[in-house]
Formats: structure tokens, C-alpha cells, sequence
């Protein structure tokens, strides 16, 4: 269902005139009241009036994590603390997180824009939805839970962990959508199956996953293990949250609400833009926020851009579901690694649930790569020689895909480190030598 | 049923692992009849018999392990030299592979093999002893 068809089909011409006078007016708000902003511009060389059409986006300064880490804690609000009814921050896995404020009308906007990715998904009024994101000040609880009670869905805000109990309500409360991520979603069907759920039985119908890169081979085997349809979507606390971007039915790429995101493609070693379809770091804007106004934030995030009109009726664009970060690449004598090479790798390898981990470290002045990877019970076998085979099948696909020698160590489950249910990928250790 | 219930359980190679596995079979009440370890320099199959295979199953699982059930089979051995040779040489004659085999206490002997039940059949024809999962459990 298309939540707001007044922005979300939106003539492309009228979509336009409507960024570029709100992008007009969220560049002198920010410009006017965030001193960080001010000595960006005055350092570039230019004025908020430079600004003329969308195309002179171009000519401003980028914004990158490190303004918003420098700034610490209010640096980046343009209203005084006293209008900030919210406070977020990211998980900051190093130093000082990153702290975002919200006045009463930006989470109007956060409700409205999560609430038109949770229509888009298929997610109505008679809906049962069950929160298994982390709340706290992780946005990704939050965000979603706004928007799924804007629709009039029942919200039920488990939280994240305790699995068992998730399962118990999903049960019980006859719950018909899930919103978690995608590793986690994964982690429950191991648990519901080893405790003699029947996902197919339960009316569980939809799922709505964020907060990490989900391939289409992970989303094919959550799909059928939880025996529902599952959808991405895409958010950074950095610009809001959840909200950001999500798929429609079509599943064709993710919508973005553009009326309160710009979202540009660049290059990541140049910042030149990329061209329609190119892939590119996304880079947004964005448009309507009050407190914390951003202005061309580096996401990191690998994506293309498509403004074709979609099946569904909507004429916003369409990002291309992030499959890797520009930071989660890692390149091992000389090869680049994407965490997803390995994990569709090791989706191909029936049976293995996708719980691995990339170890990188230096010996000897070499680099060593290493793929641990959790013993499920669907590859777990009593003799010996099957499980040498079988890592030695995982280490022969890995080779032949990444180009490298790698060593895949059988781990047992549990072992790879999940933070707010996020599954830590990459440890690079060769820093530490 | 000649054959008897094995579980194996997936451990990585780190201290403490076998001692857990053991640990809460014992405060679960679970009796160990017997049990062999094959390891690679990173991680180790465990395989138990035990008295209550099903309970013991459950324990594990929700300890978090990674836990699987083989159907082996249990031999009696005829308790003189020869007594293994005479047993294995029935099996291995008839063309029929032994994935493992390992002792429990006394004359017990568990053989896992690639065709479980044509090895029954072949046993039950000679004078060999088979043990039953009932005893195993009675212990």
C-alpha cells in the first residue's frame, strides 16, 4: 500500500522543485545556526545562495563521521537542547559515540517516513508486529516502533534477546510480522526448529529487516526457514534511523523518501559523482530534519541509484540494496574482500547457516586470512573424515571465489561476536603488529 | 533395536570444552557408559553412549552445543585373544566399511559402520553378542 501517494508518486519534475526548495532551506538552517557547518562553507568558499539548482549540491562540503565525532555530543544540533525532546546515538565501537537529538516535529517526520517503508513491506492495520531490534538509544527499535503504531499495527516491543521468549509470543500473540536483523531473524529459526516450531503453521507472514547487509541467498533462506516475505530496509542514525529507504512488494531496490532525503552516488576515493546505475558511496541530506541537519553525510555505503518509475506506482528513486561498505572491505594481499563474497559463498554450501566470521592478521609480514565458520547441526557429522571434507569444500569455494588462500577453522556455535544482534564480520588484527 | 544410540558433540579446541560437556551431562543425572575423541589441531568430535540419550541430547542442545545422534552398533566381545579380530573380520569380509570403532568399559565394543544395518544382519548370524540400547540404560 502506498502510504503518501502525494510524495511517494510525485511527478519527478515536481519531486525536484520540491528537494531543491527544501534542500534551499535545510542549507541555510544549517549554515545559519551550526557554527561546524559555517566554517565548512566559508573554508569551501561558498554561500548557502550558491545555491541555485539541484546540480550545485555538488559544490558543497561533504560531511563524514569524523564532524559529528568532533563535536561531541551537541556540536552538529541547530536548536538549543531545550527543543530536543529525544536523544539517540550510535553503537560507537571505538571512542565517543555519535549523538543525534530530535525535535517534536522531526519524529512526526521519523513516524511518517517508517511508517511508509512498513506499508510499502505490506505491513497494515490488522497487523501483530514484533519488535526484535534493540531499544535503548540504538535508533532501529525506536524508529520502527513509531511508525508500525502510526499505522495502527499492534506493536509488541520485545526488544532483542531472550529468544525463547520471542518465540513464546510469536506463538501465543499470534504475531504476523517481525522486525529485527536479518542474522538475528536467522538465529531464531535455528532456535524455533530445535525447539519443534512449525514456522509454517504460525501466521507469521512478513519480515522487515535492517540494520545490516541482508544477500539474496540470506534472504531466500530466511524466507523459507520462517516461512515468510522478507524485506530490507535502510536507515543510519546519522540522518534518523530506520526510514531512510525501503521495498515495496516489487522488491526491486529500496524507495527512498525523498522528499526528506537527497540521496547522491559518489565516488569513494574522488567524491565525483557517479552516474545513474553507477555504483558508488551514498551520500545523503537531509531535508526536513530540525535538530540535527545533515549535509551530504558519507555513508560508507555501497549502492546505484535508479529513477525509473517502479511497478508499484512510485516515482521515487530506488537504491540498490547495500551489499558492502566502503569500511568493510578488506583488502588482503592485495585482494579486496567483501564480507558478502563470503557469505553467499558459504550459503551455496547447503545446509550451513551463515554465522561466520573474516580474521585477518599478519604473520610474518604476511598477511593470513582466516574464515571461521559455525558448525551448525546440518553439517555436523560423527565421523571425522565428512568434517574434514566439508572444511576443506568451504576453504577449495573460498579460494576459487576471493582469489586468496584462506584458512576456515570450524567453529562452534555462539562463537562469533553478536553486538545489539548485529554479527561482528571483520576482525583485522594487523594493526596490532 | 540392536542398535544402540551414540551422540556426538562438535568442541573446539579450547581448554575447559570436554569438561562442560561432561559437567552438565552429570548434573542433568546422565550417566556415561563410554566415550572416544577424535580431534584435529582445532577442533574434536566427542561421542558418548550414555544411559539416557534423549535427556542427554536436550541438556547438551540447550547448552549450546552443537549435538547429533548416530545409531551404533554394540558388541559383546567373547573375552580372549581374538575376541575384537573374530567380530571386526565378519564386518570388514563382508565388504562393509568401519567409519570408527572404540571400547567401553569391559568387553564392550562400539563399531560404527557405513551400512549399520546390513552389519546387524551379518552379526545376528554368528555368535556374537549384541547389546541393546535397554541395557546400555539399565547400565
Amino acid at each position: 500500500m502506498i502510504r503518501d501517494p502525494e510524495h511517494e508518486t510525485m511527478p519527478r519534475a515536481a519531486l525536484d522543485a520540491l528537494q531543491l526548495q527544501r534542500l534551499q532551506r535545510a542549507v541555510s538552517w544549517a549554515y545559519e545556526r551550526i557554527p561546524h557547518y559555517r566554517a565548512l562553507f566559508d573554508a569551501r568558499g561558498v554561500k548557502p545562495g550558491d545555491l541555485r539548482a539541484l546540480g550545485d549540491l555538488e559544490r558543497l562540503p561533504f560531511t563524514d563521521k569524523l564532524d559529528l565525532r568532533d563535536t561531541y555530543p551537541f556540536g552538529m544540533f541547530a536548536v538549543p537542547v531545550e527543543r530536543v525532546v529525544r536523544l539517540h546515538s550510535s553503537s560507537g565501537t571505538t571512542g565517543k559515540p555519535i549523538v543525534v537529538g530530535y525535535t517534536k516535529g522531526d519524529l512526526d517526520t521519523w513516524a511518517e517516513c517508517t511508517a511508509r517503508i512498513a506499508s510499502a513491506a505490506g505491513v497494515t492495520d490488522k497487523d501483530r508486529v514484533q519488535m526484535a531490534f534493540l531499544y535503548g538509544m540504538f535508533t532501529g527499535g525506536w524508529g520502527m516502533h513509531y511508525g508500525m503504531e502510526r499505522i495502527g499495527a499492534t506493536v509488541i516491543p520485545a526488544g532483542s534477546g531472550n529468544t525463547e521468549r520471542h518465540l513464546m509470543m510469536m506463538r501465543d500473540f499470534g504475531t504476523t510480522a517481525i522486525v529485527g536483523t536479518p542474522s538475528y531473524a536467522l538465529y531464531l529459526a535455528e532456535v524455533g526448529e530445535r525447539a519443534g516450531i512449525d514456522f509454517s503453521r504460525l501466521p507469521l507472514r512478513v519480515g522487515l529487516f535492517g540494520g545490516e547487509p541482508c544477500g539474496e541467498r540470506l534472504r531466500a533462506e530466511i524466507e523459507s526457514r520462517l516461512h515468510i516475505t522478507a524485506t530490507d530496509n535502510y536507515g543510519l542514525t546519522e540522518v534518523m534511523g530506520p526510514g531512510v529507504a525501503g521495498e515495496c512488494e516489487c522488491r526491486c531496490g529500496l524507495h527512498v523518501n525523498e522528499d526528506h532525503f537527497l540521496a547522491e552516488v559518489v565516488d569513494p576515493e574522488t567524491g565525483e559523482p557517479r552516474g545513474e546505475g553507477e555504483e558508488g558511496e551514498l551520500v545523503l541530506t537531509t531535508l526536513t530534519r530540525e535538530a540535527c541537519p545533515v549535509l551530504r553525510y558519507r555513508t560508507h555505503d555501497l549502492t546505484s541509484l535508479d529513477r525509473s518509475v517502479c511497478a508499484c506506482g512510485r516515482t521515487t528513486l530506488r537504491m540498490r540494496k547495500v551489499r558492502h561498505r566502503t569500511d568493510d572491505m578488506v583488502i588482503v594481499r592485495g585482494v579486496n574482500v567483501f564480507p558478502s563474497q563470503v557469505e553467499d559463498t558459504l550459503l551455496a554450501i547447503e545446509g550451513i547457516a551463515p554465522h561466520y566470521q573474516i580474521v585477518v592478521e599478519r604473520e610474518h609480514g604476511m598477511d593470513r586470512m582466516e574464515v571461521r565458520v559455525e558448525v551448525a547441526e546440518e553439517v555436523f557429522s560423527d565421523v571425522m573424515a565428512d568434517m574434514v571434507a566439508f572444511e576443506g569444500n568451504v576453504s577449495d569455494r573460498l579460494n576459487s571465489v576471493l582469489g586468496l588462500s584462506v584458512k576456515v577453522t570450524l567453529v562452534e556455535p555462539g562463537t562469533v561476536e553478536r553486538t545489539a544482534g548485529k554479527a561482528r564480520r571483520v576482525v583485522d588484527d594487523r594493526s596490532a603488529e | 533395536m540392536s542398535e544402540v544410540i551414540q551422540l556426538s558433540v562438535f568442541i573446539a579446541n579450547e581448554s575447559g570444552r570436554v569438561s562442560e560437556v561432561t559437567k552438565a551431562l552429570g548434573e542433568a543425572n546422565i550417566n556415561i557408559r563410554g566415550f572416544s575423541v577424535s580431534d584435529t589441531a582445532d577442533y574434536g568430535i566427542l561421542r558418548l553412549i550414555v544411559d539416557k540419550p534423549a535427556e542427554a541430547h536436550e541438556v547438551l542442545k540447550n547448552a549450546g552445543f552443537t549435538v547429533k545422534d548416530t545409531g551404533v552398533i554394540c558388541v559383546d566381545l567373547p573375552d580372549h585373544p581374538g575376541g575384537l579380530a573374530s567380530v571386526l573380520k565378519i564386518v570388514s569380509e563382508a565388504g562393509v566399511n568401519i567409519e570408527y570403532v572404540y571400547s567401553l568399559i569391559g568387553t564392550y565394543v562400539i563399531l560404527n559402520v557405513a551400512q549399520t544395518e546390513r552389519a546387524v544382519a551379518l552379526l545376528k548370524d554368528r555368535p556374537v553378542r549384541l547389546v541393546t540400547q535397554e541395557e546400555i540404560s539399565a547400565g
